[in-house]
């Protein structure tokens, strides 16, 4: 196939020309790719702030996939209403009533947890500190993001006359590699937020 | 200058891989159609105006907050969804034009993975950017100019995928898990990839598990090294299959794992491709009789 395409080409000015702007190109585009995506590069701070600018958003990428190491705990979400003068049970977040179980809100559900554990900046192995954590919470996309994802499961599913909602973390160890030693489980209870009902 | 415009004449002479950059081009936009329609159930859950999503405040200013229009205009983002299927359908088939509308898909799909950000993973991300560089992909290419442009858009798709490796590589050799053996026990017992249950079969089989690990790091090493040798190519990309394919299932990350077996057909060499397009074409050819 390759040679019934082929004709011999007699290099023009044009052609120097267009070849130099492809490489000029592609020698920025990938150098700017690898500034963004390899950490601690000894590069000068202007000149990954201008990667990134270029990057974002039209080329983003990140490609530590599972990398450099797995996390070692599983954080679930789970939320609780205030309504009818008390707080309702935990509930979870994944299969919440009413929802419908394609495989995508599942993956969205546990990858939103972990927006939030990356926003509270929780670790597996972490003891957090109460005060700092409802701050980072307060001021955090990702919270509200989630508060939101739970007020709209809980209005799918349940009722509508809650007053507030109030999420809760759980960061579940998985048990040791080798040994299979399990430790417990840390739990974190995000501030509660005044529920906002559709047409609010 | 002799000697660079020996290398112009080669880029430009012809089209390199010809058949493979054609079944590229498709594969791009047949995985662009199908993981959009596997949203389909759920469109309106992720992009109608009763989105479980709340918009995001970007800090950023300028073109971050053009990309995020869908999330705050949903009235907008539903019809950009079936919009894009079009257009990844039009761009599939190649009908008339379909070189503008590689361009209509690149900035949709943008949108539309700005306003769900939570629902995809890096696949999406790696097929913008091979839409990107399909937009100077012309399998059709009559001209020098057009041949070189094509040729070089086509070798920096290669490099992308190249890289990807490269750079997943260089991290897991950074981190203590791969090389202790004990990353995919790890991956395989978190929740949002363990929907089937085999890490918590395997778990115990911890020589098996680090035996996985191990392959898991020798084959993501490999690839960006041999990859361009020919005499590997085949070896590799039979490696990639089982090695996407066992992601695929055992991290239930089907959508990843198909996108990586699209994207290998960058490195698919020509007669397989030719012989893949040939039974396509056929198919294509039967359809469209039928439709008429």
């Amino acid at each position: 196939m390759d040679n019934l395409t082929s004709t011999p080409v007699k290099t023009s000015w044009r052609l120097r020309l267009l070849a130099l702007a492809l490489v000029a190109f592609l020698l920025v585009h990938f150098g700017a790719t690898v500034v963004y995506t390899v950490d601690d590069l000894p590069i000068d701070p202007r000149i990954q702030h201008r990667a990134a600018m270029y990057m974002k958003p039209l080329f983003h990428q990140g490609w530590k996939l599972f990398a450099p190491d797995v996390p070692t705990c599983n954080p679930v979400m789970h939320f609780r209403v205030y309504e009818d003068g008390g707080w309702s049970p935990y509930r979870s977040l994944i299969h919440g009533s009413g929802m419908p179980r394609h495989p995508k809100l599942v993956y969205t559900t546990h990858k939103l947890a972990v927006y939030l554990m990356n926003a509270l900046r929780l670790r597996c192995d972490d003891t957090p500190d109460a005060d700092a954590l409802r701050q980072r919470a307060l001021a955090s996309g990702s919270f509200a993001r989630c508060v939101n994802y739970a007020m709209r499961v809980h209005q799918g599913g349940y009722s509508t006359s809650a007053d507030s909602l109030q999420l809760q973390l759980v960061l579940v160890h998985i048990p040791k590699f080798n040994t299979a030693e399990v430790t417990d489980s840390t739990v974190v209870s995000l501030p509660s937020i005044p529920f906002v009902h559709e047409g609010d | 200058m002799k000697a660079i415009d020996r290398v112009i004449g080669h880029w430009s002479s012809h089209l390199h891989s010809a058949a493979t950059q054609r079944l590229f081009a498709r594969s791009i936009f047949l995985f662009l159609l199908l993981d959009y329609l596997y949203l389909w159930p759920v469109r309106s859950l992720i992009w109608g105006n009763d989105s479980l999503l709340k918009p995001v405040q970007h800090a950023d200013e300028g073109l971050a907050n053009i990309v995020a229009v869908l999330d705050h205009e949903r009235a907008f983002a539903l019809p950009a969804y079936y919009l894009m299927l079009l257009a990844s359908l039009w761009c599939l088939f190649a009908f008339r034009g379909h070189r503008l509308m590689r361009l209509v898909v690149f900035a949709l799909s943008l949108l539309l993975y700005y306003a769900a950000m939570p629902v995809f993973n890096a696949s999406l991300l790696l097929f913008h950017l091979f839409v990107f560089f399909s937009l100077g992909m012309d399998e059709d290419a009559r001209t020098p100019e057009r041949r070189l442009v094509s040729n070089v858009a086509f070798a920096a798709a290669r490099f992308q995928l190249v890289l990807v490796y490269a750079v997943a590589a260089g991290y897991k050799w950074s981190g203590t898990m791969w090389t202790d053996g004990s990353a995919v026990y790890y991956a395989l017992m978190l929740d949002r990839y363990d929907a089937l249950g085999i890490g918590q079969w395997l778990s115990g089989q911890w020589s098996l598990l680090a035996g996985f690990t191990y392959l898991g790091l020798a084959y993501q090493t490999a690839f960006p090294l041999l990859i361009w040798f020919k005499r590997f190519r085949t070896v590799l990309l039979v490696a990639a299959v089982a090695f996407h394919g066992f992601i695929a299932v055992a991290l239930n990350l089907p959508d990843f794992g198909i996108a990586m077996i699209f994207a290998y057909t960058v490195f698919l060499p020509n007669r397989y491709a030719e012989r893949i397009l040939g039974v396509t074409d056929k198919w294509m050819n039967r359809l469209f009789k039928k439709a008429r």
